[in-house]
């Protein structure tokens, strides 16, 4: 996926590209992020497009007929007014300055069925069946006597595998251990609810006493992403 | 084409102006409008439970009791589907329609210029279940809803378009239509076949079953890329829908 950026200064340029970056990493989205070349056209096709409406550049004129094959426009800007203005281009989203990394997030995790054939993956017998699944698909899993259950946004599934063999399979840094029998993806956490912590589908999964420190300083590094400033 | 609209204002003249302007953008594109009028946030919601869901909602701001922006938020947890258009004297929510995924805001007094900018990008980018297909059948043309098509085949030099109640047959091929639908749920299954993911039902041995009981042969060179495409495509639509 590419993500072009065009902020209102280049030292924005480049903290919007290490903030995406860090995106995709979490996401385990391959992502090619760059800043849009002073005079140059955005590149066609399936990626994304930020742009600061409060630079001083117009925006490109292919933006109002690119249709349905255009890259995914997101607009940021302080007021209202621009708001309005920009239904002009109809762009994917909107996003009121200053932007967090979070507010990003919400916006792509819309649109990420668009990238469903670029994500990350992780294979794993189910039933017979070996499924490829998207690493940001699997949000938290869990043993059971079986094997493991592994929940995704549509199904839960079953796999022989033990949740240890799995998370050693698992690349490192994309899942949190909150407990000896869950897993959770930390693209997913939310926050630290009660005993437990919270996901992005309302779940809350428990934390282990011998865990709960660790687990605490992830979920707090984790809003410190969430928190950082694109524009 | 059939449009279900709902205007929510609580001034009538402005319902009524914008109603008219709504027929006359319709009427010359053979558009068939049916147009239902409220006063209030709190009587859209009301009635929105009972009658069928509009497809565009166009929707003033300030408004007595719940505003328009509440209500486009209530609306929001019922319909992911309807397309919003705020229409209001105020220039204060251009981000929260944003928030509601809004189709469109414009600010009163609406132009016919306006309204047809707003109701051209709705038909451009109209939801699939609206779109149709265009056949010419037995030398007369006919509009195919998309998501009735259960699947097509191909056959000396004909295509045969399954519908849930009926079979049409056209001359044109099965590349030409399937260009033409531009739809993620259609999977070219077969050389001579191109199946609605939405009717499959189960894939058995070397086949997709429907809901209607009918087989769609899976080509036998590559049957594990299409039950992979068909299980992509099952992520993809769970992922997308709100």
């Amino acid at each position: 996926m590419i993500f072009t950026v065009h902020m209102s200064t280049s030292e924005e340029d480049s903290r919007a590209v290490a903030a995406i970056l860090r995106w995709a990493e979490l996401a385990r989205v391959p992502v090619d992020a760059r800043a849009l070349v002073p005079g140059a056209a955005p590149p066609p096709g399936s990626g994304v497009l930020i742009w600061d409406l409060e630079s001083p550049e117009p925006l490109p004129e292919e933006l109002f007929t690119g249709g349905r094959r255009r890259p995914l426009l997101v607009l940021c800007a302080a007021g209202s007014g621009r708001a309005i203005g920009s239904y002009a281009v109809h762009p994917a989203g909107f996003l009121k300055k200053p932007v967090r990394l979070a507010d990003l997030k919400r916006l792509l995790d819309r649109y990420i069925a668009r990238w469903h054939d670029e994500l990350e993956r992780v294979e794993v017998m189910c039933g017979g069946t070996r499924r490829s699944i998207p690493l940001y698909d699997l949000i938290w899993a869990e043993s059971d006597r079986h094997g493991a259950i592994l929940h995704t946004h549509c199904e839960g599934l079953q796999t022989r595998e033990s949740l240890r063999d799995l998370s050693e399979r698992l690349p490192e840094g994309v899942f949190l251990r909150c407990q000896r029998s869950f897993l959770v993806n930390r693209y997913h956490v939310r926050e630290l609810r009660g005993g437990g912590v919270r996901l992005d589908n309302g779940r809350d999964v428990p934390v282990g006493r011998s865990m709960r420190d660790s687990v605490c300083s992830a979920v707090q590094e984790l809003a410190q992403i969430w928190d950082q400033p694109i524009a | 084409m059939d449009l279900n609209i709902a205007i929510c204002d609580d001034l009538k003249e402005d319902r009524v102006e914008l109603a008219r302007l709504i027929r006359d953008y319709c009427q010359p594109r053979g558009i068939d409008a049916r147009m239902r009028l409220y006063s209030s946030g709190g009587e859209l919601l009301d009635c929105l439970d009972g009658t069928e869901k509009p497809d565009i909602l166009f929707l003033d701001i300030y408004m007595p009791g719940l505003s328009g922006v509440d209500a486009a938020r209530r609306l929001r947890e019922l319909d992911k589907r309807c397309a919003i258009i705020f229409f209001t004297t105020s220039t204060d929510h251009g981000l929260d329609s944003f928030e509601v995924e809004a189709s469109d805001y414009l600010v009163k007094p609406v132009t016919a210029e306006d309204l047809a900018r707003a109701m051209d990008w709705y038909l451009q980018n109209m939801p699939e279940e609206l779109r149709s297909l265009r056949v010419c059948s037995d030398g007369t043309w006919t509009e195919l809803p998309i998501t009735s098509i259960m699947y097509i085949e191909t056959l000396d030099h004909q295509s045969y378009i399954h519908l849930k109640d009926r079979t049409v047959v056209t001359r044109r091929s099965l590349n030409d239509l399937t260009s033409d639908l531009d739809s993620q749920d259609f999977l070219r299954c077969h050389k001579s076949y191109l199946c609605n993911m939405n009717y499959v039902k189960a894939i058995e041995n070397s086949d997709f079953r429907l809901t209607n009981g009918e087989l769609v042969p899976i080509r036998a060179g590559s049957p594990g890329k299409v039950r992979d495409d068909f299980i992509n495509w099952t992520y993809k639509k769970a992922w997308s829908r709100p």
